[in-house]
């Protein structure tokens, strides 16, 4: 009994530090949450991802609501104050469109800004396709309507990110070739 | 000198030592300096790479072409306005995206200007894009009233705007352009940096690894040596079986343990002669079979053999059983016999064994090494001095024998000192006349009431080294008193002194022999040496050369005992004798045997051609005198003519007129 008791004990503890080992790198680094939104007026915007067979989807910022929504305060490499955005995550949009596994997707904005993401980018980290700033619509003087935002301690973490990744006044995703 | 010499080569190799570590030490350090170097090149290298990076932001780059797009994407729906005069709904979304686009763009583009040279044409692009997002707004703000006049105030901040653009870009990229130069030069010089370091951790490198083998290669060498002395510390090179030191260890070991032991003894016999005859490669071949021998034998007994030095030999076995003892050692004698084949030719071994066990020891024997081999070696002694070629176990009937003969030996040379010794005289006579023209000269020692036997303590003198002071001492006595006799007899009395074989290996007896004829006055040629052949006597040409020394003096030279042993005709030929003397085993069959008068015939024949004088020995019967006259031999000694006499007593007799009895009574 005794002996069994100090099993489960050490296996406790073992698994405490396994768990404060695996947080460390990520102290001090908010997850989006999961946050339901009221209808807004959007600015104008749209959002079209490519499939892998070619079908091609766009969305309007409502519409691109509709999937799954989160709230992540940060900051952003152009802001020197703490944010609220809101909006869905890269990664379930991607999956809606069978993109998940892709090696990666090309992302081009309204001013023909282009960039490629790698897989490991929306695998590893969250990537929130912000639509609303601090509980308004995104405007595009402010980088939106469609903004690709993550936790700023997560991204200066991570070594893959780039800036290049957060794309604003994003309008299509496709599958990298 | 020696020790001088070791501290030497001491000295010398710590010094090599010291050196080779010194300069491997030296080598690590510069490779780590050389390392530390490149490391701090490669780091400074790493860091302008890093910084060049960051300064040549994308951004900054970018900023100039993308804000020219941006600038144009607006112009496009101003322009599109303008000529329509006015701008349906799309089109004013596209007019307001536009121009947000465009300042997002102008914001992005203030914060990212970092080149110092660009930043004036940064800054009138920025107010030149400003004025334009100002007139794009205010075109907004009136619902786009006027296109035409918002087209027209557009074009000229919009010119503005673009040539600020292209000066800024083209700044950038002369700055973009020498960023990319400073990358390359600093790419060849890690390469530069890498491949001097890559060619000096090589030659440091092979440098290293030249000393490391050096030092490992004498390290080799000195174990080697070292495993060398220690073998050469306990083991005979020559038959790698243990040396004495080994054997005294191991017997010691052996004694310790409670359990009975046997320790034999051998001598290889006549081991000089082999040398000489047949070389001493042969004798080394004969003492490495003797060697594998033992070995195999110590074997059988669980036991081992040594070599002790020169042909010395021992087994020491695990065995207490005398019987099974003698008959291991016979058989080792029998196949010790068999001999070897030595370049054809086929060489005798013939081995003297003498061994003890420790339970024929009695109680006042110790059980110790030295003990031990003692009485081994009385026993060895007994198997030598009773013909060679024998095996005799330890008896305590030899340990007093040895003791006495210790005792001899030990008062030898006082006996010699104090005149205790005696000279005999034999008479030497002419034939048929029986006139005695001299004496044969013999030592006799009386000690404690007992003769000691001729034989036996020239042995003993041979043996001991006291040979030299006896022979000498015989020498003095007999030419003296000679000469006295024949000065007060105005006689002519010839003397014949033995000297042993030991003598011809110096020049020392010439010199003594010089000085007894001038002590003594004795003409020269009335002194005879006579020499008996023995293996001693193998260096010829030194004996030759001795030889001649004496005679150059005038005196004569006898080979005694002619006719046995090493004697042998080569004396005849060789001119170097004056006299052979014929051994009394001839004499004594020449009544008898047709070959002995054959051979006496021979010699005095072949003497008496050489003008060599023959003196025939133990003649004992009127019958062989009367024989020997027939055969012409003139000279003659033996009981018959007289029996050895102390010399007073024999001179004298020679002054009265022979006794009859006297005579014919002494055969």
């Amino acid at each position: 009994m005794e002996r069994g008791r100090n099993v489960t004990l050490k296996q406790i503890l073992a698994a405490a530090a396994v768990a404060v080992l695996a947080a460390l790198p990520f102290a001090g680094q908010a997850a989006p949450e999961p946050v339901t939104l009221a209808k807004i007026e959007h600015a104008a915007g749209a959002l079209t991802v490519l499939g892998p067979d070619g079908t091609e989807t766009v969305y309007s910022i409502d519409a691109l609501e509709g999937l799954p929504t989160y709230s992540l305060r940060t900051k952003t490499p152009w802001r020197d104050a703490p944010a609220t955005f809101e909006g869905v995550l890269l990664r379930d949009l991607l999956a809606a469109h069978g993109l998940s596994d892709a090696e990666g997707i090309t992302v081009t904005a309204e001013n023909d800004y282009r960039v490629t993401i790698p897989h490991q980018i929306w695998a590893e980290l969250d990537v929130l396709i912000a639509t609303r700033v601090d509980g308004a619509a995104h405007s595009r003087r402010a980088r939106g309507p469609i903004q690709f935002v993550m936790d700023m301690d997560a991204y200066a973490a991570h070594g893959a990110v780039l800036e290049d990744h957060l794309v604003w006044m994003a309008a299509r995703i496709e599958p990298a070739q | 000198m020696a020790r001088h010499l070791r501290w030497g080569r001491i000295a010398r190799r710590v010094r090599d030592v010291m050196a080779t570590r010194t300069a491997l030490l030296s080598m690590l350090g510069g490779l780590i300096f050389l390392c530390f170097l490149a490391s701090a090149f490669m780091e400074r290298s790493v860091r302008q790479l890093t910084l060049n990076q960051q300064v040549f932001s994308d951004r900054e780059i970018r900023n100039g072409f993308v804000s020219m797009s941006d600038l144009q994407r607006l112009m496009a729906v101003a322009q599109e306005g303008a000529v329509r005069g006015g701008l349906d709904a799309a089109g004013r979304d596209a007019f307001i995206e536009a121009t947000d686009i465009l300042f997002v763009r102008r914001d992005f583009f203030a914060q990212n200007v970092t080149n110092a040279d660009a930043a004036r044409h940064a800054e009138d692009a920025i107010a030149a894009l400003s004025a334009m997002i100002a007139i794009a707004d205010a075109a907004i703000q009136s619902d786009f009233a006027a296109m035409d006049q918002t087209w027209s105030a557009l074009v000229p901040v919009a010119n503005e705007a673009r040539r600020a653009l292209v000066q800024f870009q083209e700044v950038v990229t002369r700055f973009q352009n020498a960023l990319m130069q400073d990358q390359a030069e600093a790419v060849r010089q890690q390469r530069l940096v890498l491949l001097s370091a890559l060619v000096a951790v090589s030659v440091i490198g092979a440098a290293a690894i030249l000393l490391l083998r050096r030092e490992v290669m004498t390290r080799l060498a000195q174990e080697r040596a070292e495993q060398h002395v220690e073998f050469l510390a306990y083991f005979d090179p020559l038959t790698k079986l243990p040396n004495r030191a080994q054997f005294q260890k191991r017997l010691d070991n052996f004694l310790l343990q409670a359990e009975p032991i046997a320790l034999v003894l051998l001598d290889l016999d006549e081991f000089k002669t082999i040398n000489d005859t047949y070389g001493h490669a042969a004798g080394d071949a004969v003492l490495m079979r003797v060697g594998q021998l033992l070995q195999v034998y110590a074997a059988q007994c669980d036991g081992f053999a040594a070599r002790l030095g020169g042909d010395e030999f021992a087994m020491v076995l695990r065995t207490g059983n005398v019987d099974s003892l003698i008959s291991t050692c016979e058989l080792l004698l029998q196949e010790a016999r068999e001999g070897l084949s030595f370049e054809g030719e086929a060489v005798q071994i013939g081995l003297s064994i003498g061994f003890v066990t420790s339970v024929q020891l009695g109680p006042d024997v110790p059980r110790t090494v030295d003990a031990l081999c003692r009485v081994a070696d009385f026993a060895l002694y007994s198997s030598k001095s009773s013909g060679r070629g024998r095996l005799t176990q330890y008896n305590r009937v030899l340990e007093v024998q040895y003791f006495e003969r210790r005792t001899v030996v030990d008062s030898l040379p006082r006996a010699i000192g104090n005149d205790e010794l005696d000279v005999y005289l034999q008479p030497k006579v002419m034939l048929p006349g029986q006139e005695v023209y001299g004496f044969e000269a013999l030592v006799r020692w009386v000690r404690k009431d007992r003769m000691i036997q001729p034989q036996e303590l020239i042995r003993i003198a041979e043996e001991s080294g006291l040979i030299f002071e006896l022979d000498r001492y015989v020498l003095d006595v007999a030419t003296r008193e000679i000469g006295i006799f024949n000065r007060a007899n105005e006689g002519r009395l010839a003397i014949s002194v033995n000297l042993s074989a030991l003598h011809f290996n110096s020049s020392r007896i010439a010199v003594w022999v010089e000085k007894a004829l001038l002590a003594s006055g004795l003409s020269p040629e009335l002194l005879t040496l006579e020499i008996t052949e023995t293996a001693e006597l193998r260096d010829w040409e030194k004996a030759r050369r001795i030889i001649g020394e004496l005679r150059s003096l005038g005196v004569r030279i006898s080979i005694d005992d002619f006719g046995t042993g090493y004697s042998s005709l080569s004396y005849l030929r060789s001119a170097i004798v004056d006299e052979v003397k014929i051994d009394r085993s001839i004499v004594d069959q020449i009544e008898t045997s047709d070959e002995a008068r054959f051979l006496l015939d021979g010699i005095l024949d072949i003497a008496g051609n050489l003008g060599l004088g023959v003196v025939v020995e133990g003649v004992e019967t009127p019958a062989q005198a009367s024989i020997l006259n027939d055969m012409g031999a003139e000279r003659a000694q033996g009981f018959l003519f007289g029996r050895p006499a102390p010399l007073r007593e024999a001179m004298e007799a020679l002054k009265l007129p022979p006794p009859k009895g006297r005579r014919s009574g002494t055969g």
